[in-house]
């Protein structure tokens, strides 16, 4: 695997200045991530002759891998996939917005997920935006769930992977989870209590 | 919503979603007794907890693929940012040359040459190097290729130096070349390490000749001009 030398040399340091002010990781590691990982995805797009082929879940772990490497300890591995997350977050709320606002004009969406609250087959772009701003209002007032979902809806992390990079039980992970995903539904079938 | 009433509820569901039937009635009967809000809250949490949702996987799994296609496209062609201009610095001056420019015999030299080559989308023309002569760096060159040149340890700099820590990340000196007058010239930056040139702080613009010796941190840069007295871009 081709090392980013120069890239993970600051990302690394980065990571380590900040050990003692977390809040402000995503702050300075943001800019740093979002530019690298477009590098890195340039470079993929260019490699391959279908340019379909490029998956954003592998772009994370594999931006993970070669700017932090395996060896680190797991608080910087959380730091690292949650900004990771943040970045294709914005890109696809990007997206969504751009799109949306060319089809109709932006504006306010509720996403009806119908009587028997069905799993759609496939996100429509309006679901990305009301899920977004959904985790908005859920980090008001519970931070580490809006974390936890975020990491796996936006991240494409496996839930045992949020728990392990979460440092916490796979059990309490799942719970988080389900209290998590029951609010987020609640909201977004517009059946909050009033 | 309060996370301390957020709490309140989440607990109760939590101990609810365990009980089926008449036991989970009974257990919120008992777990809600007197605060009826607290009931119809958890009551549609419970009514939302399909097992699944929208939230079951993820977005770069359910996304249309087509949609997350594109997305991931247009990401990637998305232009890099422009650095934002500094208004503290002159810009370089876009404008005839000025009598006394000193140049090759032979050559015409103007402002609008040296644009049509930047704006050719190749690789922009060379202008000028950057020596390390002291530092972690020691022996390595830097290129100054454009109008405006950040010098800083984050890869994203024009210049970039990023074997010693004692320089600042972002901007800690700037040169420009102004392509009218043929001339560099170095800034501080908007950093706070402190740039030095030939033993003098920085504290505004200053002309650059050549072998001039810039400092930063532990760095010590030797200036070497391609463009100047005997030689400009056509």
């Amino acid at each position: 695997m081709e090392p980013l030398s120069a890239e993970s040399r600051q990302v690394t340091e980065v990571l380590r200045e900040m050990r003692d002010r977390p809040e402000l990781f995503n702050e300075r590691l943001f800019p740093i991530l979002y530019q690298v990982m477009k590098k890195m995805a340039r470079k993929q797009l260019n490699n391959e002759r279908e340019a379909r082929t490029l998956q954003p879940t592998v772009l994370v772990h594999e931006a993970y891998m070669r700017l932090v490497g395996s060896d680190q300890e797991w608080q910087n591995r959380a730091h690292f996939l949650s900004c990771a997350s943040n970045v294709m977050r914005q890109i696809l709320i990007d997206y969504a917005r751009r799109r949306i606002s060319a089809k109709r004009g932006s504006g306010a969406v509720r996403v009806p997920l119908g009587d028997d609250q069905a799993v759609p087959t496939a996100l429509s772009l309006d679901a990305i935006l009301a899920v977004n701003e959904a985790l908005d209002r859920l980090k008001e007032f519970d931070p580490l769930k809006e974390e936890l979902v975020k990491l796996k809806f936006f991240g494409g992390l496996t839930v045992a992977e949020v728990a392990k990079v979460k440092g916490i039980s796979l059990t309490t992970a799942k719970d988080h989870l389900r209290a998590a995903q029951a609010w987020m539904n609640r909201e977004l079938s517009g059946a909050a209590p009033r | 919503m309060t996370s301390e009433r957020w709490q309140q509820i989440e607990a109760v569901f939590r101990e609810a979603v365990r009980r089926e039937g008449d036991k989970r009635l009974s257990y919120l009967e008992k777990a809600c007794q007197g605060d009826a809000d607290l009931r119809v809250e958890v009551e549609s949490l419970l009514a939302s907890d399909s097992g699944g949702g929208l939230l079951e996987g993820s977005a770069l799994d359910s996304l249309a693929t087509e949609d997350l296609a594109s997305a991931m496209d247009e990401w990637c062609a998305e232009p890099q940012p422009k650095p934002e201009p500094q208004a503290q610095l002159e810009p370089p001056e876009v404008a005839t040359p000025v009598a006394g420019v000193s140049a090759p015999a032979g050559s015409e030299l103007t402002v609008a040459s040296f644009a049509s080559l930047s704006a050719q989308g190749g690789p922009e023309p060379i202008l000028g190097w950057l020596v390390c002569v002291q530092g972690p760096d020691q022996g390595r060159d830097y290129r100054i290729r454009c109008a405006r040149n950040r010098i800083g340890r984050a890869s994203l700099m024009d210049i970039c130096i990023e074997g010693d820590n004692s320089v600042s990340r972002d901007t800690h000196a700037i040169i420009t070349y102004d392509p009218s007058r043929n001339r560099f010239r170095l800034y501080p930056g908007s950093a706070h390490g402190i740039v030095y040139l030939n033993g003098r702080c920085v504290d505004g613009a200053s002309e650059l000749s050549a072998y001039d010796l810039i400092e930063l941190g532990k760095t010590g840069l030797r200036f070497v001009p391609f463009c100047g007295e005997r030689f400009q871009w056509t």
